[in-house]
């Protein structure tokens, strides 16, 4: 398949503080690949260089061979990026069918004059667009939710509406920001269904998450960051056992045991 | 596509026909007629405003600026190029969108308040222009502007009115047609988080520059509709006391609801009538409606209604529902 994305010394500082430092990665396409580390670590930063909130201090992110360090948000989307947000940016007052339509933005074609005319073209589209989201919606199980406002369901549903909302864009690449944040187990264990789901369809995923289980229970490569700086990578059983990664976890000491 | 519910529908069908059948009745009293004009030319500036603050999450206190720019650049273009009158009408609206567009540069820029200070300037800026340039007729105005010509005469005040009620209903529709389409949906939902927005493909800046335009031009075309009712126009009635006054009509009916925009034009538009001895404290009092609205009623003045609307929308099917239930006893008894 090979390397959908690659970060080549990937730098971010805020004043005085490296927030990443230096970090080379390569996500294969296809794979679910995690980010971990402890609280800090700069796994969300490395998170708004890559989907274009933040142009890296230095070094490079590209993208199926593009250079999208510099590229602002919304063009990083429309190459094909999709993202969550781990303190969750859902649009609160519009219903969970507009969130996801809202995610179609890129794939609706409606030029702003013939919306005015209302033409067949904008209404066939404005319909078909109803109908994606709502498939989206059944396929991360919110089919019942569809009309209900955003900000009035419960946590572990927005989660999976932030999820519908970002594969609206039809992305080749999913971000995850800590997705199974605040889900109960039995959330958890449906989160990670709809995960390989997405993952079957072929879309890569790059997840940042704190639940171990889901983490290690779903990715294919795992990437360890500490301090901003990448110390470990490999597959989770590995990993795992890695003293360097067991360390920034439970500080010097804990590898002994 | 969202179904229109009955209740908006019967809503708009009596309110049209109140608008198109009242005047009839006043149409010798020159003074209710322009009243209803002005009426009129508010729900415009009222339902742009609604547009950008209450869907896009902007604010202009520059729109005065803007009426001023359409109700001169048609006025001119008639008086001094001898254009029909909607000649004027289409290049001022034009020109209004083309000026929006490029003084919306601030909007992509700045935050909430700072937006709403620097159109502030921007409207000075405008009225100052206006009143020092020679071509604009200085201080004193522009005076015998020509009135607007309906099968070669004069077009009396109730014609006038129509042509005006054709416009509302245009630009009511416009704003509709935005807020239910993708280019609504951007707006909103850079409103409701510019992040998560742009994450989703959408081009900030693009959108609000679009939507500034937007409402620039509907600025653009009450001035018009204001000039060629008044047939006199003076840099004055273009401040930002007037923007100010435009942003009450778009606040109070109801922020993110076009109909509370028109209720709110329309309210704030006709109270100076009711208030004439208090015509002094004209700016007092839309800063008090403002906080007053803004604490009590955060969803508008079209809150409270829409819920007593509810309940009596219930009640009605309730009693319908139990008359129903007394008719099937009675055959059965």
């Amino acid at each position: 398949m090979g390397t959908i994305l690659k970060t080549e010394a990937a730098t971010m500082q805020f004043g005085g503080l490296t927030a990443v430092d230096h970090v080379d990665m390569e996500i294969q396409a296809g794979e679910v690949h995690a980010l971990l580390g402890p609280n800090g670590a700069g796994k969300t930063t490395l998170f708004n260089m890559i989907s274009g909130i933040y142009t890296p201090t230095s070094g490079r992110v590209i993208f199926q061979g593009n250079d999208i360090s510099k590229k602002r948000s919304f063009e990083v989307a429309a190459l094909g990026i999709g993202r969550t947000f781990q303190n969750i940016l859902l649009f609160d007052d519009l219903s969970a069918c507009d969130n996801v339509m809202i995610g179609r933005h890129l794939k609706t074609k409606q030029p702003l004059v013939e919306s005015i005319f209302w033409t067949p073209r904008i209404r066939r589209e404005e319909k078909s667009a109803r109908q994606r989201s709502l498939e989206l919606l059944e396929y991360v199980n919110l089919g019942a939710d569809a009309e209900k406002k955003a900000g009035s369901l419960p946590y572990g549903k927005k989660r999976l509406l932030e999820i519908a909302r970002a594969l609206a864009l039809e992305p080749s690449m999913l971000l995850l920001d800590e997705p199974a944040a605040g889900m109960n187990p039995s959330e958890s264990v449906e989160l990670m269904e709809i995960i390989r789901k997405i993952r079957n369809d072929g879309i890569t995923i790059l997840i940042v998450e704190h639940n171990m289980r889901v983490a290690m229970g779903i990715s294919d490569v795992v990437t360890v960051l500490n301090h901003g700086q990448k110390i470990a990578e490999g597959v989770p059983e590995v990993v795992q056992h890695d003293p360097a990664v067991i360390e920034a976890y439970l500080g010097k000491g804990g590898a002994r045991q | 596509m969202k179904k229109v519910k009955t209740r908006t529908k019967i809503i708009i069908a009596i309110t049209l026909l109140l608008a198109i059948v009242i005047p009839i009745f006043t149409r010798e009293n020159r003074y209710y007629m322009d009243v209803f004009i002005m009426l009129g030319i508010y729900v415009i500036l009222g339902a742009s405003m609604n547009l950008l603050i209450g869907y896009s999450g902007q604010i202009s206190l520059g729109t005065a600026g803007f009426y001023g720019i359409g109700a001169y650049a048609s006025v001119l273009l008639v008086m001094k190029a001898n254009m029909p009158f909607l000649v004027g009408l289409i290049f001022a609206v034009v020109l209004c969108f083309l000026i929006g567009y490029v003084l919306g540069f601030p909007a992509t820029k700045l935050n909430f308040i700072f937006l709403g200070l620097s159109t502030a300037g921007l409207n000075t800026i405008i009225q100052l222009i206006i009143t020092n340039s020679q071509f604009t007729g200085g201080a004193s105005g522009i005076t015998g502007i020509p009135s607007v010509k309906l099968f070669g005469e004069p077009m009396t005040k109730l014609q006038y009115y129509y042509m005006t009620l054709i416009f509302v209903l245009l630009v009511l529709f416009i704003c509709y047609r935005i807020v239910n389409s993708k280019t609504g949906r951007a707006l909103m939902a850079i409103k409701g988080n510019p992040i998560a927005a742009s994450a989703m493909g959408i081009n900030i800046n693009r959108y609000k520059l679009l939507v500034f335009a937007i409402v620039s031009a509907m600025g653009g075309l009450a001035g018009v509709l204001y000039a060629f009712n008044i047939r006199y126009i003076q840099a004055e009635a273009f401040t930002t006391n007037m923007s100010f006054k435009i942003l009450t009509m778009g606040i109070i009916g109801g922020m993110g609801d076009l109909g509370g925009g028109v209720l709110g034009s329309l309210v704030a538009g006709a109270l100076p009538e009711f208030l004439r001895d208090l015509s002094k404290y004209q700016m007092t009092i839309y800063g008090l409606l403002i906080v007053l609205v803004l604490r009590f009623m955060p969803k508008g003045i079209v809150h409270p209604i829409q819920l007593g609307l509810d309940k009596l929308e219930q009640a009605i099917a309730g009693a319908l529902a139990k008359r129903k239930a007394g008719k099937t006893k009675n055959k059965e008894g």
